[in-house]
């Protein structure tokens, strides 16, 4: 190809090449940094914290019967990505938090204020479960917790 | 002066080979991406999410929308592919690409970031053929569009820029956030006991002792926070490539339906040395025929000048 600038529909095209050079690396070094995670920006946020540990929860009602954990604000909402970090809908509202674990007497309050999603069972059994490092090398289940909540 | 020997390079013209193959492949991601399922969610909605946040509600959650876009997807990028109607469907491709996946992540709970290199790529691709179509076109008329040099490397280039950030943002992203202790062991090892498949090699490698994971997730960190490097040169740009294949190839390894594998024929084909490749390719398959300028068929077509 000919140098640019021999002619005025090159030397128009290189104008409009050049602007458009410019403007891409601007508008993506300046972009994540004023807009964040927006897209077409991204900070590429995924697995960026540093979690030691996760509970897994398990319920049932009177009758033994496993009860959805989202009727319970009990559902893991992360999935490696920053909760709520670039998306358009609220995750949902929920006790678990990645990377923490609940008292025995949270969990109890949180359970009794939900208690009445299920109206027909007069109590539920709760059983927390947190998987943490079980040694210097190997992670795993490392403290189970047993709570029944009975309706007041 | 400097600036302009620095930015010379980027406006000097190959054969059309490897671009028209990045943009075939591009293309293969956007019929993906039209294939796709709505996901629309129920809930409040959030804060501004993307650049079309500020849409009115009906707009960005109707299914209707997104399904119109998805047909003009799949129409303008089988345009695209086919070199057809070049005034409008490698930008028609690239707007509907954008505000599919806006629109999708505006009416999730759950962020991904398995498309964000692809957009960037048609746009970036979409530009080179709406600032060529007219020598592109003429070309293709003429019957020498592989004859020609057609491809500038500043396409190339900016696309290996992209590259560079986006995965230089994850490294910086984990550092600003957990510091540089990210890189522990014990939160790869909880990630892939929880989602990850557990047959896996690396899975059961990262799985049996810490300092295995700590050294793949420190690994990581380091390729990603340098993968900037990539800007520098062939040699850095593919050492980052291979550091980076092998991270993808540990991550798809390990959590298999992640959808990481666009972003990873991407890293492939940019930072691996496949452009030179199939530029001489290209090259040595012109040499015994009539090396035209773009002008030339423009002139001999009367299309410009």
């Amino acid at each position: 190809m000919p140098d640019a600038g021999t002619s005025p529909m090159n030397s128009r095209m290189r104008r409009q090449e050049t602007v458009f050079i410019v403007g891409f690396i601007v508008i993506n070094l300046i972009g994540p940094i004023v807009l964040g995670e927006r897209f077409p920006f991204t900070i590429s946020p995924m697995f960026c914290d540093e979690p030691a540990c996760y509970c897994e929860y398990f319920v049932t009602d009177a009758n033994g019967r496993e009860i959805d954990l989202a009727s319970l604000k009990l559902q893991r909402v992360y999935d490696g990505n920053p909760v709520g970090l670039g998306v358009g809908i609220q995750p949902a509202e929920t006790l678990d938090r990645f990377g923490q674990v609940p008292t025995e007497q949270e969990l109890s309050r949180h359970l009794l204020e939900q208690i009445d999603v299920w109206p027909d069972t007069p109590y539920l059994r709760i059983e927390m479960t947190v998987v943490g490092a079980l040694d210097e090398n190997r992670v795993g289940p490392v403290e189970r917790l047993a709570l029944k909540v009975e309706r007041p | 002066m400097r600036m302009k020997r620095l930015c010379k390079g980027w406006f000097d013209c190959t054969y059309p080979d490897f671009g028209q193959m990045t943009v075939w492949i591009l293309i293969s991601f956007a019929i993906c991406l039209a294939i796709l399922g709505p996901s629309h969610q129920t809930g409040l909605r959030a804060d501004s999410a993307t650049l079309i946040s500020f849409f009115p509600e009906q707009i960005l959650s109707s299914l209707y929308v997104y399904q119109a876009l998805r047909v003009l997807l799949v129409v303008a990028a089988i345009g695209w592919a086919l070199k057809r109607g070049l005034a409008w469907t490698p930008a028609t491709t690239s707007v509907c690409f954008m505000l599919i996946w806006a629109l999708r992540m505006e009416n999730v709970a759950n962020g991904a970031h398995i498309f964000h290199v692809a957009n960037m790529l048609i746009f970036l691709h979409a530009a080179w053929f709406h600032l060529y179509r007219v020598e592109i076109v003429a070309a293709c008329q003429a019957g020498t569009f592989w004859q020609l040099k057609l491809y500038p490397r500043w396409v190339f280039y900016l696309a290996v820029f992209y590259l560079g950030i986006f995965h230089a943002w994850a490294g910086v992203t984990k550092i600003s956030t957990s510091g540089l202790d990210w890189g522990n062991g014990l939160s790869l090892q909880l990630w892939i006991y929880l989602w990850g498949w557990q047959a896996s090699p690396f899975a059961q490698l990262a799985l049996a002792n810490r300092l295995i994971a700590q050294l793949l997730q420190t690994g990581a960190l380091v390729i990603e926070t340098f993968s900037f490097l990539c800007w520098f040169g062939r040699w850095p740009r593919t050492l980052v490539g291979l550091g980076l294949l092998g991270f993808y190839t540990g991550v798809l390894g390990t959590f298999v339906d992640y959808g990481f594998h666009f972003n990873a024929i991407l890293v492939a084909l940019f930072l691996l040395p496949f452009e030179p490749w199939i530029s001489g390719r290209a090259m040595k398959r012109v040499t015994s025929s009539d090396h035209k300028s773009p002008e030339s068929v423009l002139q001999k077509d009367g299309v410009a000048t």
